[in-house]
């Protein structure tokens, strides 16, 4: 078990160091910033002094190892336009998506697992072809959309929640929180929903898959010859077999969730990472755009790791071929 | 004869599929005394199988029993409703099934499956039951049982599985237990162990068993009665030694010539000619007609199952009898 561990830790750090380049190159692609930063009227030697400044004149792959060796102490730069340190602008606004993002996973979850099972249990009720017809609308509507229809419905014609913003959050452990206070739970549940959409139809889809597979397998009819009830049937020895599949796409979509919630958060005006990136990709705010991404990529990396750890607790059969 | 346990009395289930309907058991009727072994013998899509799941009403749609009664210790369970036809799986009926790596679930522990089945009929607390299932894994033979319970089954060999699932379906000691050929997939020296097994659980416990199987050599050293089956129906049954000493129905006698350590080393093996008729088209009359060596005219007519010497025989022209 240590070993697979050591061997999955150096696989991150190898993939952490090929994104970090590639986002790198990717954004000095982009354009010069200095351009955005200054004003047009400045003279040439304004801008010289500054580009010196900035190190924009030296090589790229310079500046590619200067800024390596700026973040190994814990430095990702300071954004041009906040003139504040990166890190602390990002984790400012990080408890905000973060919360946004968990909501979203739980909604889809709750909602979507259970009936996921049960149209698999029973795939030719009406039911169940409401429910698959329920998944496909969730992940092929554009969430933009259902965000803007959201918000006309229940803000703007029924004035039961608020259009946008976060609303009065209250601290945990000094991080701001909303979920904790009635208000903060009415400005949460409309763009926690809206995010949840499609992973809603994931994960109905899923467990469908999963539940049609293992209700036609030699267990189940053993289980049922062995007299359990259907409750228990699906609850024990269906559970347990479609978790892997769900763990991993949870797993995958969470990250995917808290990375890219921009167009939720664009919509509901949420003060989460999302909007913040969108903002710095407008100005050309390069150190929070370098620092978002492999920020993104760190936790791409530490959910897979996780995910792969968690396999090995729910099927005993994948701990035993790790051991070996 | 009053020690009938189970009494299965003109079987029907049919299958209702796009092109018709499939008459896979078509007027089966049989008995089983107690501690005794029926062997219910076979070729593949003969209708054996589905007279054993048919017999727990545990047969998928499209499949449904239309008719006959499955009378266990004085009930009718053809007739009893969903509920109540739970109860009596497993507590009073029971069933091990073909392959042993596929019937216990592979992501359970062998005790969870075991106090799960377990509780489905007895209200006891988890302690109890595990020592009923350590008990229970004794009783058929396996070693160290204590530490079985918190094994997966990827861990034991495909006899100790099989070991384990004959433990499961004897946990609440059933007056019958239906087996799906369950040594099939064994190797011949575990399978021999599991027979003697089987056979003296049959005479301490007094349980009922009904062997499905497609081997003669099994049914010679394991059942007291045989039947034989042929598209649906049983074409002859009796004592073991009895039919298979004087096969009487010309298909049964194909089965035992074509059983390899009765023919001469180098010589080829004996054959039935043709192959099982596809229940969508089954000739009118007796269905094993066409393959007949014996068949005339008058086998355009259904013959009933009468009785020569000890044995039930379905033929116009059985074995023994001058040909007309």
């Amino acid at each position: 078990m240590l070993g697979f561990f050591i061997q999955r830790v150096f696989q991150a750090v190898i993939v952490v160091v090929v994104m970090s380049i590639l986002v790198f190159l990717g954004v000095y692609a982009i354009g010069n910033p200095i351009d955005v930063m200054i004003d047009p009227a400045a003279t040439q030697q304004i801008r010289d002094t500054l580009i010196r400044q900035y190190g924009f004149d030296r090589p790229l792959w310079e500046q590619y190892f200067v800024f390596v060796g700026n973040v190994l102490q814990g430095d990702f730069g300071q954004s041009f336009v906040y003139r504040v340190p990166v890190l602390d602008l990002i984790f400012s606004r990080l408890p905000a998506t973060f919360e946004l993002a968990l909501g979203a996973m739980l909604i889809a979850s709750v909602i979507g697992i259970p009936l996921g099972i049960w149209a698999g249990y029973r795939p030719r009720a009406f039911s169940s072809k409401a429910i698959m017809a329920l998944s496909i609308l969730g992940f092929s509507l554009p969430t933009f959309w259902v965000g803007l229809l959201l918000v006309m419905t229940f803000a703007v014609q029924l004035h039961w929640l608020p259009s946008g913003g976060r609303g009065p959050t209250s601290d945990i452990l000094g991080i701001p929180l909303s979920f904790v206070t009635p208000a903060g739970w009415s400005y949460i549940i409309l763009p926690a929903f809206n995010l949840a959409l499609f992973n809603l139809g994931l994960l109905i889809r899923l467990a469908r898959a999963g539940t049609l597979e293992a209700m036609s397998s030699d267990y189940v009819r053993f289980a049922r010859a062995q007299g359990l009830k259907e409750s228990k049937v699906v609850g024990l020895h269906v559970l347990k077999n479609i978790a892997i599949p769900i763990v991993t796409v949870f797993g995958l979509e969470f990250g995917s969730t808290l990375a890219f919630a921009v167009v939720t958060e664009t919509i509901f005006n949420w003060p989460g990472v999302g909007k913040l990136i969108i903002d710095s990709i407008m100005v050309l705010d390069r150190p929070v755009m370098v620092a978002y991404l492999i920020l993104v990529v760190l936790l791409f990396v530490i959910i897979n790791l996780v995910v792969d750890l968690l396999y090995g607790v729910l099927d005993p059969r994948i701990r035993a071929r790790r051991a070996a | 004869m009053s020690d009938v346990v189970l009494s299965v009395q003109e079987l029907q289930t049919h299958f209702f599929t796009r092109n018709g309907v499939l008459k896979a058991v078509d007027g089966v009727s049989f008995s089983v005394r107690k501690g005794r072994i029926l062997g219910l013998v076979g070729e593949s899509g003969s209708g054996k199988s589905v007279t054993g799941y048919s017999i727990l009403r545990l047969v998928d749609a499209p499949g449904k029993i239309v008719g006959g009664r499955i009378v266990l210790n004085g009930t009718d369970l053809a007739a009893l409703d969903g509920e109540a036809m739970r109860r009596m799986r497993g507590a009073v009926v029971s069933m091990i099934f073909q392959d042993p790596m596929m019937t216990l679930n592979p992501v359970l522990r062998i005790g969870t499956q075991m106090v799960a089945a377990i509780k489905a009929h007895d209200r006891v607390s988890t302690a109890l039951a595990r020592e009923r299932a350590r008990d229970a894994l004794a009783l058929v033979g396996i070693p160290a049982p204590a530490e079985r319970l918190d094994a997966y089954p990827h861990h034991l060999s495909g006899g100790m599985r099989q070991r384990v699932a004959i433990a499961i379906a004897l946990l609440h000691q059933p007056a019958v237990i239906i087996a799906d050929e369950p040594t099939t997939a064994l190797d011949v020296s575990i399978q021999s162990q599991i027979l003697a097994e089987v056979r003296r659980l049959a005479d301490q416990m007094g349980t009922a068993f009904v062997w499905v199987t497609h081997d003669l050599a099994v049914v010679s050293s394991l059942a007291d009665d045989v039947a034989v089956m042929y598209a649906g129906r049983i074409v002859e049954s009796g004592a073991t030694e009895a039919v298979l000493a004087h096969p009487r129905h010309p298909y049964t006698a194909g089965l035992m010539a074509s059983v390899p350590s009765q023919a001469e080393r180098g010589a080829r093996l004996a054959q039935i000619g043709g192959s099982t008729p596809s229940l969508g088209a089954l000739p009118e009359g007796c269905a094993f007609r066409p393959r007949c060596p014996r068949a005339t005219e008058i086998c355009r007519m259904m013959p009933p199952l009468a009785p020569i010497g000890d044995t039930m025989v379905r033929c116009h022209h059985p074995i023994g009898e001058a040909r007309p």
